[in-house]
């Protein structure tokens, strides 16, 4: 938790010393998101993937919060190699809850911005699946209860 | 045997049924995620009461038709996560972009958890939440603080509107005076730094026109100045009153009272109610409200 912290105090350093713009002022803005801003997920993603409409350096930062706001440790943000618009974020193992993604991104024309959204986890078995798994074990048992019944019949009228 | 398959088969359907209505279940999840992005368009925040702006946004569009927005602030330190402040957010939809402002109580530097509930047009409330960092000291003057004498260019030390603002049409009026002697003339003052033509979004580019606007409205009983953010539009080297005024980033809109303190800032969007509104009390307190 503590690192992240820092990692928040370097941001500010970095937006306080930030040297000022040397090309046109443009607040780039986030146009994409994976997962995108709602979305509910069978399984926990390992990657956040955030598109910019500018390019953003590598003193941008994503840090994530948990459904309780707190911080959740082990996210690494880097810049996309092969897309210089967009943030991959690595994130921990994460287990079911609600989580909000915090950016931070400093364009290469020096502005900076800020803003967040929210995503869902629900792992493990879905308790829409425990509700309809339940249902079918009891009609099988039901279906097998049957079939026992009726099977000595069928042999007797068979024989 | 038939009868049993049957019912095999109608389980397997139900199984498979089940599993499709996966997405919009939430049953595990003590709430859905919101949808909706909360992205601050203002900055340099400071223990106190510090002002900050935020955009609601679905999608790439902003958000038009909310009906309010109730935050809570939790210190991202307190491991109990304890609310310290609530409070009611103000829109302002007299700007390009529908934005929001709010003055939550921040009593300590640090990190700053903000939960937004959002009443949506059509009545369902949902919840996003934010960060905000506050710092012990802004950069920028604070508020009461005297504002720098600054002996900014005017119309009579640059005659050359074009090197004085990056507008289209730029408007001789913002350039007949330096904030040093708004300061001594006992009015109050509007100070506008921002570059209203190589700024490109309409975080920043329209401010000037709240300015304008404003300026139309109050007349002569308050100062108006713009400084323009570079000196040189080839070089792209800001002006000195940038370093001077603590500014890493622009548009700014500072409001002095008759005193030269900074009554009221503004970082990033500013519509002309918001700052009319920050004028107010000044004009009242001079007799001419």
């Amino acid at each position: 938790m503590r690192w992240c912290r820092w990692l928040v105090v370097v941001l500010l350093v970095v937006g306080g010393t930030a040297v000022f713009p040397r090309h046109l002022l443009a607040h780039t803005e986030l146009i994409e998101a994976d997962p995108a801003p709602g979305a509910i997920l069978r399984d926990a993603p390992d990657q956040l993937r955030l598109l910019f409409s500018l390019p953003v350096t590598d003193q941008s930062r994503v840090l994530l919060l948990n459904g309780d706001l707190q911080l959740v440790e082990g996210v690494r943000t880097q810049v996309d190699p092969t897309n210089n618009r967009q943030l991959l974020v690595h994130v921990p193992e994460l287990p079911a809850g609600n989580y909000t993604v915090q950016w931070f991104v400093v364009a290469a024309d020096g502005h900076e911005m800020s803003g967040s959204y929210s995503f869902g986890v629900r792992s493990g078995v879905p308790a829409s699946w425990l509700v309809w798994g339940g249902t079918a074990v009891l009609l099988l048992v039901a279906g097998w209860g049957v079939w026992r019944r009726q099977r000595p019949a069928e042999l007797s009228r068979g024989g | 045997m038939g009868r049993f398959l049957w019912m095999v088969v109608l389980v397997l359907v139900l199984v498979a049924c089940g599993g499709e209505r996966e997405p919009e279940g939430g049953v595990i999840l003590a709430g859905t995620p919101s949808p909706v992005q909360v992205v601050l368009v203002s900055g340099d925040f400071g223990v106190g009461r510090p002002r900050v702006s935020f955009v609601l946004y679905e999608g790439t569009a902003p958000l038009r038709d909310v009906q309010g927005v109730v935050l809570t602030a939790v210190s991202l330190d307190d491991p109990e996560g304890e609310p310290v402040w609530s409070g009611t957010a103000e829109s302002y939809t007299d700007y390009v972009i529908p934005y929001w402002v709010v003055y939550p109580e921040l009593p300590t530097p640090g990190y700053w958890g903000m939960t937004a509930e959002i009443t949506l047009a059509n009545g369902e409330k949902t919840v996003s939440t934010f960060v905000v960092g506050a710092l012990e000291e802004t950069s920028s003057p604070a508020i009461g603080e005297m504002a720098p004498a600054s002996h900014n260019r005017t119309i009579h030390t640059e005659p050359d509107l074009s090197k004085l603002s990056s507008g289209a049409n730029p408007d001789p009026a913002f350039y007949q005076m330096t904030v040093a002697e708004a300061i001594a003339s006992g009015k109050p003052t509007v100070v506008g730094i921002l570059t209203p033509g190589l700024c490109q979004t309409s975080f920043c580019a329209p401010v000037l026109d709240s300015v304008k606007q404003v300026r139309d409205e109050v007349g002569e009983r308050v100062n108006f100045i713009h400084i323009e953010v570079y000196a040189d539009f080839e070089t792209l080297a800001p002006v000195p009153e940038m370093a001077e005024w603590g500014l890493v980033t622009e548009p700014w809109v500072f409001v002095l009272d008759e005193n030269g303190r900074v009554a009221a800032k503004f970082n990033g969007p500013v519509s002309p109610r918001e700052l009319m509104a920050a004028l107010q009390p000044l004009l009242a307190a001079g007799g001419e409200g």
